[in-house]
């Protein structure tokens, strides 16, 4: 295809073809005047002697969007910053969930990656490619949250037989190797266990919610004193004095041990 | 003196090094049809030898491909950050070149 000039049929068609795709993305918020926008990109094909098709474009029109994003993310204006975060979390959370289906993961993945692109971004070098760093970014994030999670879920199905276990032991087994009764029985285990600590007059409220969130969701200390509004070390007072309590009660009765506690 | 440089993290640096952009560019080359074996051979060497950029690579590609499907482009408001991150530190300034 010939390269367009600004008085070809055909460089108005690739104009239309620009501000129609802008106006069905949340990009549109971000650009100022979407026919300027579009001979931009075209511009900037033609200009590297490209030819312009449908490939070159798109390529370059999200180039130009990311140098718009980063331009919004450092700047001074923080109307400006916000809108630009509030952007970017809204593509990565759409890119998080082509690889990821829980959309609690996804969110969280994208939430963090937007912190880590806020502490990071001064080594970005060059605004068009921003959106690619980031997507970076938001891969080792949900990365990291993902095998956490599998770990996680490996800690929870994996509580051996009554007849199989020592005192106290607790052993990790692919999910997949256990039988319909065995999963069954952890979920109860899991259940009762959550009922347990519902239903025991031995923890005040607060170190309910505080033992259901460290042990049994197995939430981050630091996530959990932030959620509940308290220091860290408010929070270590109050699972130390939880924990007591609870080996207080596993020294008259086995049955908090049969859940695999490790306390 | 000895050398105190743990191999799992030089190596796991190394990863690192290689998986930002670089793999970005790759994925981005290889779905254009480019040889990406000559054009980035310290991404392929390391694609055969690590998991972890292996993974890192799958990923990076089912979100390009998706991006290039159209499938990231939307006008839904879908993600509501949360921005108090914002009020920690004043405004970074970065040395940009575009």
């Amino acid at each position: 295809m010939c390269l367009p000039s600004s008085s070809d049929a055909g460089f108005d068609l690739w104009i239309t073809d620009i501000t129609t795709w802008l106006a069905g993305t949340r990009w549109l918020a971000a650009v100022d005047d979407p026919h300027t926008f579009a001979r931009a990109v075209l511009r900037s094909i033609t200009d590297r002697g490209a030819t312009v098709s449908a490939k070159t474009i798109g390529r370059e029109r999200l180039l130009h969007i990311s140098a718009i994003v980063y331009d919004l993310c450092i700047s001074p204006d923080r109307s400006r910053q916000e809108q630009g975060y509030t952007l970017l979390g809204e593509y990565l959370f759409r890119a998080a969930r082509v690889i990821e289906e829980d959309t609690a993961l996804a969110q969280d993945a994208t939430q963090e990656a937007l912190e880590q692109t806020y502490k990071k971004i001064r080594s970005v070098r060059h605004g068009r490619l921003f959106l690619w760093w980031c997507k970076t970014v938001l891969v080792h994030s949900l990365q990291a949250l993902q095998e956490a999670r599998n770990k996680r879920a490996l800690r929870y199905v994996h509580l051996p037989d009554d007849d199989e276990r020592e005192p106290g032991e607790t052993r990790l087994v692919d999910p997949e190797q256990l039988s319909v009764e065995q999963s069954v029985d952890n979920a109860l285990r899991c259940a009762s266990l959550r009922r347990w600590v519902a239903e025991t007059r031995l923890l005040t409220p607060r170190q309910k919610r505080i033992v259901q969130l460290v042990f049994i969701e197995e939430h981050n200390t630091s996530a959990v004193a932030h959620m509940l509004g308290i220091s860290l070390g408010a929070l270590y007072v109050a699972l130390y004095r939880a924990k007591a309590r609870l080996r207080e009660s596993i020294e008259r009765t086995d049955e908090l041990r049969a859940f695999g506690l490790d306390l | 003196m000895a050398n105190k440089t743990d191999p799992a993290r030089t190596k796991r640096a190394a990863d690192e090094e290689v998986n930002d952009l670089t793999i970005a560019e790759y994925v981005a080359a290889e779905l254009d049809g480019q040889p990406v074996a000559q054009l980035f051979p310290q991404v392929q060497e390391q694609l055969q030898s690590s998991a972890h950029t292996r993974k890192i690579y799958e990923h990076l590609r089912a979100i390009e491909l998706a991006e290039r499907e159209g499938r990231l482009d939307s006008k839904e408001r879908t993600f509501t950050a949360d921005l108090s991150f914002l009020k920690n530190k004043g405004v970074i300034r970065a040395k940009t070149h575009r």
